[in-house]
């Protein structure tokens, strides 16, 4: 069975935002979530600043808080190491909200039911788009996945449960790679199998050194960061976060 | 006998908290990815509503009658 994981390198990452865009056209999900966010950081001094983008996905621990706390069973932890959620079991209780010490749960206060991505309706998208509509749904995101063939793929489905990163199950299921992995333009982000030596993901952490994030709590991310460090009292954001409502 | 059900139904509410965290949900321990058996946290929320129903039922149920 593989052992899925990412590795981001931050050398490379620009902080174009392209993956933040791409979960959220594959995966639907509602407005201002962002189940993969790039953070912008600033440290030093005029004039010698250093400026720095951290994208964050969900960590997908080996050892899940969220999972632990979860009262009804529907987030758990996949024999290949992707943390699920099942929709159709989550209570919205929000335990694993707060339980999660990286902040990558979101709560559908709403039922989302439109293109939140991108306003069809408006002038000039309409000009490039002649007035087509694309569907709202991915219809991949309504299959179950798993060995246990639950529902945890994509997400603004229901109102009242708790969303989150699936490093595209659905995707992975298929032998691709999840949506912000395929569309980084500058291959910052890399997916594969840990166990797989010949795997980039291998590779990469055997060339540079890594760390990753809030490990010291024990969670056992499987979210690598090559090509930099972690945030610290030097580093600020240049702009307010955004990612919750 | 209201005290008897109260103390009765703090000691089980602890029991299943104590049970249900240290070796069911053991949330430092990264062997289990999941609750060793399914529920498990909902048993704990169990334990701690058994805890403050303690006091509800102390307050409705009826003293003993003083002759």
């Amino acid at each position: 069975m593989a052992r899925y994981a990412m590795v981001i390198d931050l050398d490379r990452c620009t902080g174009c935002r392209a993956c933040m865009m791409a979960c959220k056209v594959e995966n639907n999900t509602p407005q201002a979530n962002f189940w993969m966010y790039v953070f912008r950081f600033e440290e030093g001094h005029y004039p010698n600043t250093h400026i720095w983008f951290m994208p964050r996905p969900c960590m997908h621990c080996d050892n899940p808080p969220c999972a632990k706390v979860c009262p009804v069973g529907a987030r758990y932890k996949r024999v290949d190491g992707l943390v699920a959620t099942d929709w159709d079991r989550c209570i919205g209780c929000r335990y694993c909200e707060v339980a999660c010490p990286y902040g990558v749960n979101y709560f559908n206060w709403k039922k989302p039911s439109k293109n939140y991505y991108l306003d069809w309706q408006a002038k000039d998208v309409q000009e490039v788009t002649g007035g087509a509509v694309p569907p709202y749904r991915n219809p991949d995101l309504d299959q179950p996945y798993g060995a246990e063939r639950r529902r945890t793929a994509g997400g603004g489905r229901l109102k009242g449960v708790i969303e989150k990163c699936t490093f595209c199950v659905h995707r992975v299921e298929r032998g691709q790679k999840p949506a912000c992995v395929q569309n980084c333009p500058l291959f910052a982000l890399h997916f594969g199998d840990l166990d797989d030596p010949n795997s980039t993901v291998s590779q990469l952490l055997r060339r540079k050194p890594s760390f990753r994030l809030l490990e010291e709590l024990g969670t056992e991310p499987r979210v690598y960061y090559v090509g930099g460090h972690p945030p610290s009292s030097e580093s600020h954001q240049i702009e307010e976060v955004r990612v919750r409502v | 006998m209201r005290t008897v059900l109260t103390i009765a139904m703090v000691l089980l509410g602890f029991f299943l908290q104590f049970i249900t965290y240290f070796f069911l949900t053991a949330p430092w321990d990264p062997v289990y990815s999941n609750p060793r058996i399914p529920f498990a946290p909902a048993l704990f929320i169990l334990g701690v509503m058994l805890v403050f129903l303690a006091a509800v039922v102390y307050e409705l149920l009826p003293d003993r009658q003083v002759q």
